[in-house]
């Protein structure tokens, strides 16, 4: 271990790559009510304790990259934590009241095993997000509740296994960036074309669907502007208004057996 | 009345001067205040009513005699005709009234008064709309030709009662009726008196001079209310304005617009700008999104959702784990 400064003068903490297993063994290194930024990517912890939200102060916590299965529902009591990335992690589930975080801005829960079953009941209130990365899970759809994330601007749903889109997505007005690549989705709800998503600073990623072919054609001549100004047509309202919900065959999902963030799966 | 700030001056002995206070002759050399053409010995410089020296204070002066700020209001601020407080500061004067410059509103519409457009009407001010629209208070006869003039008839020109159609338009010859406008000394129908008037560039609507304050700005015409932020559309009141591709914008909103807005941490970005991946950073929050190091916009990095991932991170074995299982 490195030599840090007394324990009383630092505020941002980090132990990146250090084969870490329990918090314990960082815990005593750590001044708990003046710590801002705790970072502790690349490690092999599998949980945390709940004692975690004596940490007052933290506007920061990484935990990219460990083997955490389960958070402790306290985590969501940090009262200045913005940012909080659990990204490459071995989630399935998480805690009840996650969604009272009060101040959280950015929420990186990429490569997880989360699924809509997995999120609580007040997991979509959180009226401070602006951020929040759910790429490389195993959703399939997304409850309307979404709309009440209105200060949304940046929404990632990559690589899931989502099979439609709900409406609601259309009402929040903040969105910059909408990354729904690499899906199952056939269809795009015309309501999310009151989206400004198609200009500089604006990113919508749509490829690798199983677009109906209308929307494939437009996508293959135009990109994803073309879709975008397509179902903002009324031919296209008429026409997805008229769907049977179930009339297209469902797209089978990727084998996921050998996900990194399964359990039982070693990592490296 | 004035108020200022005063130097002191020394005393040449080229004239005899005698403080104003004490009458007694000011020494060679010895320091004074000088106000006007009278002379002041600093001890002396006083406030008339509680005798507080006045020496590097705002002070007031009245009919000869000198004050302090606070007694100064107290024994000759205007009250103001609406609220029935004192007015210290920005006071209006109408008639024989003073009002608080907030005050000076329309007694029925509320909207703000200046000078030119208030009209006294049994005891309350009124703008010029709602003075025209309240019945007539005397039973005038036109000044021309002596019949008695009906309200609905009368134009008053020159401060004289006449019947409106005994005139005509100065532009368009038109046959007037009451609401004619009148401009320096000549008449004009409403509708070629809008015609002379500037038009908001937001509203797009006639600015009346007689009635409404409006500013030039950006080769513009505006309401005062209407010179306003082009995104959060609140006026700039005389505060600072910035402007791009033609529109306004309060400070803010124009950083943001030039997208000076850090995405990490959510404020106005410190420092040099890093533009990346659509998106502002300060030079301290631009980090790996693995392992929160701080990056330096040069360094090579994976875009992963448009955030960067530096290349300790992405030569991670589990991460190129991952990357591996997706491409099967």
């Amino acid at each position: 271990m490195p030599k840090d400064k007394k324990k009383e003068e630092v505020t941002e903490v980090e132990h990146v790559d250090r084969n870490i297993t329990l918090f314990s063994q960082v815990s005593h290194m750590i001044e708990a009510e003046t710590i801002t930024r705790l970072t502790l990517s690349h490690n092999k912890l599998t949980a945390l304790p709940a004692n975690i939200a004596d940490l007052i102060s933290l506007t920061s916590l990484n935990l990219w990259n460990n083997q955490i299965e389960e958070l402790p529902s306290s985590i969501s009591s940090l009262p200045k934590l913005k940012i909080l990335n659990i990204g490459m992690n071995k989630l399935t589930i998480l805690p009840r009241g996650f969604g009272s975080f009060p101040v959280l801005e950015i929420l990186d829960l990429t490569y997880n095993n989360l699924s809509e079953r997995s999120l609580p009941g007040n997991f979509f209130f959180m009226k401070t997000l602006r951020a929040l990365y759910l790429g490389d899970n195993d959703f399939e759809m997304l409850p309307g509740d979404v709309e009440n994330l209105e200060n949304l601007q940046v929404l990632v749903l990559r690589e899931n296994d989502l099979l439609t889109l709900p409406r609601e997505l259309g009402k929040l007005t903040r969105l910059r960036e909408l990354h729904i690549q690499g899906n199952r989705l056939a269809m795009i709800p015309p309501e999310l074309g009151n989206l400004e998503l198609i200009g500089s600073k604006l990113v919508l990623r749509l490829e690798h669907n199983p677009f109906i072919p209308r929307l494939q054609e437009q996508f293959d001549a135009n990109g994803a502007a073309g879709v975008w100004s397509h179902i903002r047509t009324d031919d296209y309202r008429y026409f997805f208004g008229r769907q049977e919900p179930s009339s297209t065959p469902v797209p089978p999902k990727r084998n996921k057996e050998k996900k990194v963030s399964r359990k039982g799966i070693q990592q490296a | 009345m004035s108020s200022a700030r005063i130097t002191e001056q020394r005393n040449s002995g080229k004239r005899k001067r005698c403080c104003e206070r004490c009458k007694e002759e000011l020494e060679l050399d010895e320091p004074y205040f000088l106000l006007g053409s009278a002379s002041w010995h600093m001890r002396c410089f006083l406030c008339a009513q509680c005798m507080d020296p006045l020496v590097g204070t705002t002070y007031f002066q009245f009919e000869g005699r000198i004050y302090c700020e606070h007694d100064f209001n107290r024994l000759y601020a205007p009250v103001c005709a609406k609220c029935d407080k004192f007015v210290i500061g920005q006071v209006v004067h109408s008639s024989n009234y003073s009002f608080h410059l907030a005050c000076f509103t329309c007694d029925e519409c509320d909207i703000q008064l200046n000078s030119n457009g208030a009209y006294r009407y049994h005891g309350k001010i009124l703008c010029f709309s709602c003075n025209q629209t309240m019945p007539k208070l005397k039973i005038y006869n036109c000044s021309k030709c002596r019949q008695r003039v009906e309200d609905e008839d009368l134009l008053m020109y020159q401060h004289e009662p006449y019947h409106a159609y005994h005139f005509k338009c100065t532009t368009c010859k038109k046959v007037l009726e009451a609401d004619a406008r009148t401009v320096k000394d000549e008449l004009f129908c409403p509708r070629c008196f809008d015609f002379q008037c500037e038009v908001c560039f937001d509203c797009k609507k006639v600015i009346d001079p007689q009635i409404e304050q409006s500013l030039f700005s950006m080769n513009k015409h505006w309401h005062i209310h209407h010179f306003r932020c082009f995104t959060c559309a609140r006026p700039f009141n005389g505060h600072e304005h910035y402007e791009k591709n033609g529109q306004a914008y309060c400070r803010d909103d124009f950083l943001e617009l030039i997208g000076h807005h850090c995405f990490i941490c959510d404020k106005n970005v410190t420092g040099a700008v890093i533009h990346l991946f659509g998106k502002a950073f300060c030079p301290s929050c631009y980090r790996c999104r693995g392992c929160d190091k701080i990056l330096h916009y040069k360094d090579k990095v994976m875009e992963l959702d448009m955030m960067p991932l530096c290349k300790k991170c992405i030569g991670n074995k589990t991460f190129q784990k991952s990357l591996k299982y997706k491409n099967q």
